[in-house]
């Protein structure tokens, strides 16, 4: 388990890290979320002792990575796709850092061919693309088969079926009841693989969300309700389930109402408003629940919290 | 080019967790230092310019030249190539550390050893020896080429069981190069720059020298004996005693390791208080 506890870091005038507390648990994959700047790597390296903290502590399986006897083996770590030196090749590259961890050569093999870079190992990692180097990063990880795994942006530059895999991976990894921090720009991604996402902006914790929660504001959210006969629909919803409340959210052929118009309903289910269509004889063309999703949460939390936010126009002052 | 990944996993059972320590982190970078192209290409160069230095001199200088230079400082002909190398390894002990910070490497380095002070004293540990047996060796060609060209061409010749010679000869560039090269390597934590570290071991050798015309009798017999460079002299016997830069082999001994441990105070300072950037 990671914990991060009153995490501060300053540098200079400028604080990069604000009295940021969080869990990431064994056995779930902990989304780890945040704009650009937010403070996600700066925190990620303070719980590996990389960065020291200006305050607060950040302690893996209860101790610092460095009180750790064998640290590869309790963390696995991917910070930056290009850390490893350009000239070196793969299998190189691996073996210093088993050699560090006291891990046989073997194990070297063993990962590149895990990740699929079994014929890629005398390559210098300076001639790899990106997914190639992310990929090479990821078996640098698991060389320790460590228990925790702590990953930045792990799925940059991979290709669909790497991003798959990769997904596949980080839930085996957690099944397992190893504790995964990923961070993520992908909220896509970050949605399917996630169990829970710690959200951050100007370095302050902004919400530590589990997934399950996501799932569950799912049925208290609008349902969206396109339909021939709008009145007699409407007026037989009113008369089942009293006061409904209804959005016109957008108009059809220029009206906000009529036939074919789009509604949105809150307070109902699809069930009982398809239901509800099926008795009066009202044909339904849509109806859609409006789940919120992951990014749709992030934008709402992160929306004072980004530093860098481009303006809404898309040709700035060129005329 | 990449091949299928394997069903994800992290692989086989967690094996029996030794504990990695000083041996682990000597081996890391010994590997690492032999996988950086960097170190060969450097390495090559030393040995090219020592050795290329001399078989200049010899071939162009056969005989007459060579023998004057003998004649006029004992060991100016075998060690005119030599003091060039010790400057190319310079930077490659500079380098070794200097492209931790430059290519990210040291995220790497440090998760896996977080203990810091085990790599960096891994890293002079590397420096420092392999310096003084790769200058030995140098030496020794050196020796052979020189010493050879004069035999063939009817001139004296320095012999090396002449004990007053097998010290220089063994220690003279060897303890040069490692010593430098040590210092170089604890400069580049400071400086995080490689060229920024030889510079600084530069300046640290010539600077007392150069001053030495400005500050007077007491200075330049005092100061400028205590500098790496003069150091090494007084420890390899190339010093003559009664000369200003000589030290006798005890403190001469001495001063190497203030310089050393100085250089290794600031650094680790630097090294455990900062981020690893």
């Amino acid at each position: 388990m990671i914990e991060v506890e009153r995490l501060t870091k300053r540098f200079g005038g400028l604080t990069a890290v604000n009295d940021l507390t969080f869990r990431a648990e064994d056995g779930l994959v902990t989304g780890f979320l945040g704009p650009n700047g937010a403070g996600k790597t700066t925190t990620m390296r303070m719980i590996l002792g990389l960065d020291s903290p200006s305050a607060g502590w950040a302690r893996i399986d209860g101790k610092l990575l460095r009180d750790h006897s064998s640290p590869l083996r309790s963390v696995g770590v991917l910070l930056n796709a290009d850390s490893a030196a350009p000239t070196m090749t793969a299998w190189a590259h691996l073996r210093w850092v088993a050699r560090a961890g006291a891990i046989p050569d073997a194990r070297v093999d063993e990962v590149l061919e895990l990740v699929g870079l079994r014929t890629a190992g005398q390559r210098k990692v300076g001639t790899m693309s990106l997914g190639m180097r992310q990929r090479l990063g990821i078996a640098t990880a698991l060389l320790g088969d460590p228990g925790t795994f702590i990953l930045d942006e792990p799925i940059n530059g991979l290709d669909p079926d790497g991003v798959l895999w990769v997904r596949t991976l980080l839930k085996k990894l957690a099944a397992e009841g190893r504790a995964v921090l990923v961070s993520s720009h992908l909220m896509s991604e970050m949605e399917l693989t996630a169990d829970k996402v710690v959200v951050i902006g100007q370095g302050r914790l902004v919400a530590e969300l589990a997934m399950s929660d996501l799932e569950d504001s799912a049925h208290r959210a609008p349902v969206r309700v396109r339909v021939a006969e709008q009145a007699a629909l409407l007026d037989a919803l009113r008369r089942i389930y009293g006061d409904v409340k209804i959005e016109y959210p957008e108009p059809v052929h220029g009206r906000r109402s009529g036939p074919g118009s789009i509604l949105r309903i809150e307070g109902l289910t699809p069930e009982e408003i398809g239901d509800t269509a099926a008795a009066t004889g009202t044909a339904i063309y849509e109806l859609t629940l409006e789940r919120p999703t992951l990014e749709d949460v992030f934008m709402r939390l992160t929306h004072n919290a980004a530093d860098y936010v481009a303006s809404d126009s898309t040709t700035g002052a060129l005329q | 080019m990449t091949t299928h990944a394997a069903e994800p996993s992290a692989g086989t059972e967690r094996g029996p967790a030794s504990s990695p320590g000083y041996a682990a982190a000597l081996s890391a970078e010994w590997h690492k230092f032999w996988a950086l192209p960097v170190t060969r290409t450097v390495l090559l160069a030393t040995v090219g310019i020592t050795v290329g230095i001399n078989i200049l001199a010899v071939l162009f200088g056969a005989g007459s030249n060579l023998a004057e230079v003998q004649r006029k400082g004992e060991y100016d002909a075998i060690f005119f190539g030599a003091l060039f190398g010790v400057w190319a390894f310079i930077y490659l002990g500079a380098n070794f550390v200097a492209s931790e910070f430059r290519t990210g490497m040291a995220d790497y380095t440090f998760v896996a050893t977080p203990r810091r002070s085990r790599v960096l004293i891994s890293k002079i540990l590397i420096v420092g020896g392999l310096g003084l047996v790769l200058g030995a060796l140098i030496s020794l060609v050196d020796v052979a080429l020189t010493q050879g060209a004069l035999a063939i061409t009817g001139y004296p010749t320095l012999r090396l069981n002449d004990p007053t010679l097998l010290r220089p000869v063994l220690l003279y560039i060897g303890v040069g190069m490692g010593l430098q090269g040590i210092l170089g390597g604890l400069l580049a934590v400071l400086v995080r720059n490689a060229f920024g570290a030889v510079a600084l071991t530069i300046l640290l050798n010539l600077l007392p020298v150069v001053f030495a015309k400005f500050f007077g009798e007491a200075y330049t017999r005092t100061v400028p004996r205590w500098t790496p460079g003069a150091i090494v002299e007084s420890v390899s016997g190339v010093a003559k005693p009664g000369s200003d830069g000589y030290l006798p082999i005890s403190l001469a001994v001495l001063g190497a390791a203030i310089w050393i441990g100085v250089l290794l105070a600031l650094a680790l300072i630097r090294l455990l208080r900062g981020d690893a950037r």
